[in-house]
């Protein structure tokens, strides 16, 4: 008798996975039709899901210059919101920069992190630029850094980012792909960026 | 399958496919722990620690100036697709090194398969499940391998026949996943099969029933 308990449970595992996928793929068709409903492919809104076209922004980075997110469209973008106080940022950070240095030429894709400066833990905003700029060097980063130092029209609310370090994946077409919060290395990286358009 | 989904717990983000394991690894302790004696979870549970350990710690090898420019990077990094390996491997060398006192008792092969099938299986199931990835591939892996799994556990001819379909299998399967057939699953499943058909050779020569 003891021989079929094993056995049971895993059909009755089976059965439960089946179960819960088959409901997945309907509660996915409806999604679909949902949105299909008098929605034009070409029309994609502003958004931060899937899909979505990110809000536009324009920002300057530590060196002085100008980057609009729109006028990268033609690239693949990967855009990563971060803070110097933040330990996986700190983690992540040696990631990027290899990552930058081996595939971003290759892969024609930029990396473009927006420095959350509004919450630097400094107390003058100059203090707070010399705090980024301290950080850049000392992980030798050559990646635009932007620094949004606005608090009333901050990119990082625009974009909901309440976790860092939170990275949205655009492709060449300047749709989101995929958003992904916590830190991630170079394999990571590169898996998302592959699957990108 | 490719890892489309993230889990956040606190500041620990993991992927869908470590959570996957996780979840497997205390399921298939727990179908032993019902199905055999408690050695049997036992000797499961040890070789799953020995391969977080050596995964998670892999990073050491993998990235050492890493660790030592940011030790933290431990805590959210892993040795990925070598850290899998190298845990297998020495998960392998400790069930292997304690053969002798484990191989001649009964039931000691049955529980060995059931183990390697079950990981394997429910990994892939769960894997499916957390993740977003082409219906074909989703549907190939979830049909193929729970018609496999059952009629191996429940008919399971020899021990290595059953490995040894269980495996090409899985291979079969992999074809149809994004990943193909090269991936670390496929790897990992025939180093999982080689050390099973190693014990069982051991097994007879020692003694033991066919």
């Amino acid at each position: 008798m003891k021989k079929n308990i094993g056995l049971l449970i895993v059909v009755l595992l089976v059965v439960a996975m089946i179960g819960t996928y088959v409901k997945q793929q309907i509660n996915e068709d409806r999604a679909i039709e949902k949105s299909a409903l008098g929605k034009d492919m070409e029309e994609r809104e502003i958004g931060l899901g899937n899909g979505d076209t990110p809000p536009d922004f324009t920002l300057t980075s530590l060196d002085g210059e100008d980057i609009t997110l729109s006028d990268l469209r033609g690239k693949k973008v990967v855009l990563n919101f971060w803070a110097t106080w933040c330990p996986p940022c700190k983690a992540e950070m040696p990631h990027m920069q290899s990552f930058y240095d081996e595939y971003a030429k290759e892969k024609n894709v930029e990396i473009v992190a927006v420095n959350l400066t509004t919450a630097e833990r400094d107390v003058t905003a100059d203090a707070k630029v010399d705090t980024v700029m301290t950080f850049r060097d000392s992980f030798e980063l050559t990646f635009p850094i932007l620094l949004d130092p606005d608090p009333n029209n901050s990119v990082g609310s625009d974009y909901q980012v309440i976790t860092i370090p939170t990275t949205y994946f655009i492709d060449s077409n300047g749709y989101i792909q995929r958003a992904i919060k916590g830190p991630m290395d170079v394999d990571m990286l590169k898996e998302y960026v592959d699957a990108l358009d | 399958m490719i890892n489309t989904d993230w889990y956040s717990i606190r500041a620990l983000t993991l992927p869908a496919t470590a959570i996957a394991l996780l979840v497997t690894f205390f399921m298939v302790w727990l179908i032993l722990r019902l199905q055999f004696s408690k050695k049997w979870s036992e000797a499961y549970s040890d070789a799953v620690f020995t391969f977080i350990l050596v995964w998670k710690f892999s990073l050491l090898i993998t990235d050492f100036k890493a660790v030592v420019a940011q030790p933290i990077s431990l805590l959210y990094f892993n040795g990925g697709t070598i850290g899998v390996y190298l845990g297998v491997i020495v998960a392998s060398l400790q069930i292997w090194r304690k053969r002798q006192k484990r191989l001649l008792q009964a039931q000691s092969m049955i529980a060995y398969s059931w183990a390697i099938i079950l990981t394997q299986s429910i990994y892939q199931w769960l894997v499916v499940l957390f993740n977003d990835n082409s219906t074909m591939s989703e549907v190939t892996t979830l049909t193929v391998l729970s018609i496999l799994t059952i009629f191996i556990l429940w008919k399971l001819p020899t021990v290595k026949q059953g490995l040894l379909l269980y495996t090409a299998g899985l291979m079969i399967v992999a074809f149809f996943q994004p990943l193909g057939i090269w991936q670390t699953a496929v790897g990992i499943s025939l180093l999982l099969l080689c050390l099973g058909i190693a014990l069982e050779h051991e097994r007879i020569k020692e003694g033991g029933k066919e």
